[in-house]
């Protein structure tokens, strides 16, 4: 994720509008917690509509994650400022945490009618299911790449991190923080020069 | 005026000093439940099955406890408290960023997007304990993982789609 003056006139940048219509439609429609969001706002923000590169979109997911408070909300701000600067960080940062605040405001005052009805609950348990396989999907999508190009990295720290929380009962935090150092004690080998003659990607 | 400053600062404090949505839990309950008694524990799990049952975050928890200890008011606290922290990301990614192309950068965030894969998938398992509880249920998410996978179809249309189906099915009985 590199500096948003450094990118200036390489991309397109979206206006402050259109951040804040993506974010706040895609950051606040996805059951499951902050990573499934994270993940439906990859298809978004890299597939859709390539306002970040792969490598942008895992240093902002990375970082967040070692970010306080919650995950989702610093990846959004991370995603913004790299798109449009401080203007993007703030509107992806209100267009992700307004809305779900709204309705978290609206289902206190309702909670009591909402939790009575049994169709509200049979619908909230198909989304739920759902969401089971958003995550499920999501650990796959970003996982993936990284299990390809360093197979014996992820074979070895993805069972350590399941030791960890399983066995040992560390937070996701430490375990994050451990996984932090064990990268920077293991670096990826240098990429090698392209060969002469080769087409430039 | 005073119970919005309060409460701003509890739930700062709380949020500030934590790394997941849920991890202010314990720091919130102490002061809002056993010290201030604001709210009660019954009025906390509430908030927590209300996040875990709207959209976006599990972190707009704090939210709910704000408008439950103080309305309005309370509900703003509990926004400001939630969003504030992730600006602290900026400093992080303005620093790595320019580093990112650095064998131990790149090393150090294949392992953290690894190892959060592997968390997430373990933080799955409960929530599927809890949803996948019927045929039904089992049946949208074995249905929905290989769709998106495929990248076929829109999320908003899986989820849509999902509760659809299984209000159908309490409809008609099957759920």
């Amino acid at each position: 994720m590199v500096d948003p003056a450094d990118r200036a006139g390489q991309r397109p940048a979206p206006s402050l509008a259109t951040i804040a219509r993506v974010f706040a439609r895609h950051a606040n429609s996805t059951f499951g917690g902050g990573s499934a969001t994270t993940a439906v706002l990859r298809r978004h923000l890299v597939d859709r509509h390539a306002w970040l590169d792969a490598a942008e979109f895992d240093l902002g997911y990375a970082l967040s994650r070692l970010t306080p408070g919650t995950n989702l909300l610093a990846f959004c701000t991370a995603a913004g400022w790299t798109t449009r600067g401080w203007p993007g960080a703030l509107i992806a940062l209100l267009a992700a945490s307004i809305p779900c605040s709204i309705l978290a405001v609206a289902a206190t005052v309702f909670y009591g009618e909402l939790h009575a009805s049994a169709l509200f609950a049979a619908a909230l348990r198909g989304a739920l299911a759902a969401a089971v396989a958003i995550m499920l999907s999501t650990a796959w999508v970003f996982a993936e790449p990284h299990a390809r190009s360093a197979p014996r990295k992820a074979l070895a720290v993805a069972p350590a991190a399941a030791a960890l929380s399983l066995g040992l009962h560390r937070s996701p935090v430490e375990i994050l923080l451990l996984a932090a150092l064990a990268g920077v004690a293991w670096p990826v080998p240098p990429r090698s020069p392209e060969p002469p003659g080769a087409e430039p990607r | 005026m005073i119970r919005f400053l309060v409460l701003l600062w509890i739930f700062a404090r709380s949020t500030f000093t934590s790394f997941a949505g849920l991890a202010s839990l314990p720091e919130i309950r102490a002061e809002l439940v056993e010290h201030r008694h604001w709210i009660s524990d019954d009025q906390l799990d509430q908030s927590i099955v209300i996040s875990r049952t709207t959209p976006g975050p599990v972190g707009v928890y704090v939210v709910s406890v704000g408008y439950m200890a103080d309305g309005v008011p309370g509900a703003v606290a509990g926004w400001l408290a939630m969003a504030a922290p992730a600006l602290a990301v900026i400093l992080l990614v303005g620093y790595l960023g320019k580093r990112a192309q650095h064998p131990r950068v790149r090393s150090m965030l294949q392992c953290v997007v690894i190892v959060s894969a592997a968390l997430l998938v373990l933080a799955a398992v409960p929530i599927g304990r809890e949803a996948l509880d019927s045929p039904l249920t089992i049946a949208i998410a074995a249905v929905a993982l290989p769709v998106l996978l495929s990248k076929r179809i829109d999320t908003l249309w899986i989820l849509g789609g999902a509760a659809a189906v299984s209000f159908a099915g309490a409809l008609l009985g099957v759920a």
